[in-house]
């Protein structure tokens, strides 16, 4: 071998055909595999919706196959987009809103947010879906709750998040945590005053409107606390709650 | 280097596997990848699966390494190893992401964190910069696997003894876990799960215990202070 491997040009064209290849091929399998990565995230978000709804729990949900929960999905879900002011916004496409991101592009200026809600209906019960999000302790947390047909208490809900800390900030997303809400009587409004929902700590001094922390995750408690606390205020314009 | 062609089953060439099993192995005796090894051994699933990516990465890296070893210039040889790394390690992240969604999400952070995985780049820069495929291979299997039976221990009794399941499967009732009983007043049950198993700390504790006995059954992996 002739070549000197240690000369800049050397170097150079090395890196160069080295980068190339490892690009194309990332390209290439960023490209091929896209459709299955969006399959699920659509998938799961169909779960979460369906779950708060109350159509089954999360656990038998995942036992489904993917087009089985779309066509439960499309049967029995309809959808609206709102604004701040709870005016309807048209051609908008619910289901396609990431209301994480959506969250963080409007940070601190709910005002021009895009709020969808997603109505479930299965024979004579009828519940309404609202997706929210806000900030954990490492990252977003997220969630989707269900108000019963009078729009003003919680029949269902579920929590996600991205990166909270296993055994304590990631409780939320644990059935103990989200049963709470559904156990005992929790309402959005008291009579015309808009509530919203709250985590606290020591005590509920508004039981219907409140749910107790998490021992040693304060944050994160914070963070759901005020994204329940805020998240359901438009819809309830829109529904002509607030007077 | 002998000129005889060994075969690649050679003596020699099977040390290249046992070794990092037991005697120097790369979490207990070597030290190197502790952090993947506390992070994602909640569960026996998320572990072996973080096994897998590891053995995929290291296994593919170890053999490029090895078979372009001759053409890489000296100065950028690091980044170049990066380079290769982190190329098989997006294609990891990618197809976990597609193929199970649920698993990825409980990773997290850390299939991406393999790229800074100690024990690859040490095997890269220890092993296949200086040796033919084959060895490579081999010696890549054995790091591997001596990494996936340390997090399969960890992850066996953090997932038994923090969540009651082994791979997901309950096997401790709920009926037996204390709780407050709203009607008598008195509580439930008589068993609790060990909450600080859910937490990354106690791995540094399993992987002493595996450290200590492995040390009490071969008494010359113990160092001369």
């Amino acid at each position: 071998m002739a070549i000197n491997k240690n000369s800049t040009g050397y170097t150079i064209r090395f890196s160069v055909v080295l980068v190339a290849i490892c690009g194309s091929l990332l390209a290439l399998l960023a490209t091929s595999l896209k459709e299955p990565q969006q399959k699920n995230v659509a998938n799961e978000k169909r779960q979460f919706i369906l779950s708060a709804a109350g159509f089954a729990p999360m656990d038998s949900l995942k036992k489904l196959e993917k087009a089985d929960i779309e066509k439960i999905f499309t049967e029995s879900v309809t959808s609206n987009v709102y604004n701040y002011e709870g005016n309807p916004i048209e051609g908008e496409n619910a289901f396609t809103i990431d209301i994480v991101k959506e969250h963080k592009s409007t940070k601190n200026e709910p005002k021009k947010r895009k709020y969808p809600v997603f109505t479930y209906i299965n024979g004579s019960d009828t519940s309404y879906v609202i997706p929210m999000a806000g900030n954990g302790l490492w990252g977003p947390v997220w969630g989707f709750a269900a108000l019963g047909a009078d729009q003003n208490t919680i029949t269902g809900i579920v929590f996600d998040h991205k990166s909270e800390t296993p055994g304590l900030g990631a409780k939320i997303a644990e059935k103990s945590f989200m049963e709470m809400f559904t156990s005992s009587t929790k309402m959005v409004m008291k009579g015309e005053k808009y509530m919203g929902l709250k985590v606290v700590k020591g005590g509920l001094k508004e039981p219907n409107h409140e749910v107790d922390a998490i021992a040693g995750a304060t944050i994160t408690s914070n963070g759901v606390s005020s994204m329940l606390r805020a998240g359901f205020k438009p819809y309830m314009k829109a529904w002509n709650k607030i007077k | 280097m002998s000129t005889k062609k060994e075969s690649l089953f050679s003596k020699k060439n099977m040390k290249l596997i046992k070794d990092p099993l037991n005697d120097s192995n790369p979490i207990s005796i070597q030290v190197l990848g502790i952090c993947s090894a506390l992070a994602i051994t909640i569960m026996l699933e998320n572990a072996f699966v973080m096994s897998m990516s590891v053995l995929f990465v290291l296994i593919m890296a170890n053999v490029v390494v090895s078979l372009i070893r001759n053409m890489i210039p000296d100065k950028i040889r690091i980044i170049v190893q990066l380079v290769i790394v982190a190329t098989l390690v997006i294609t990891v992240d990618q197809i976990l992401k597609a193929y199970v969604y649920e698993v990825s999400k409980q990773l997290s952070v850390f299939v991406g964190l393999i790229i800074t995985n100690c024990i690859i780049m040490g095997r890269l820069e220890a092993f296949a910069l200086g040796n033919k495929p084959g060895p490579a291979f081999l010696d890549a299997i054995g790091n591997s696997f001596g990494y996936t039976w340390i997090l399969l221990v960890v992850g066996f009794l953090r997932e038994v003894f923090g969540s009651g399941s082994i791979w997901g499967f309950k096997f401790i009732p709920d009926s037996w876990i204390i709780s407050f009983d709203p009607l008598t007043g008195g509580t439930d049950g008589f068993y609790e799960h060990n909450g600080l198993m859910l937490l990354s700390p106690i791995a540094l504790f399993l992987v002493a215990g595996v450290i200590w006995v492995q040390r009490a059954k071969n008494r010359k992996l113990i160092e001369e202070n």
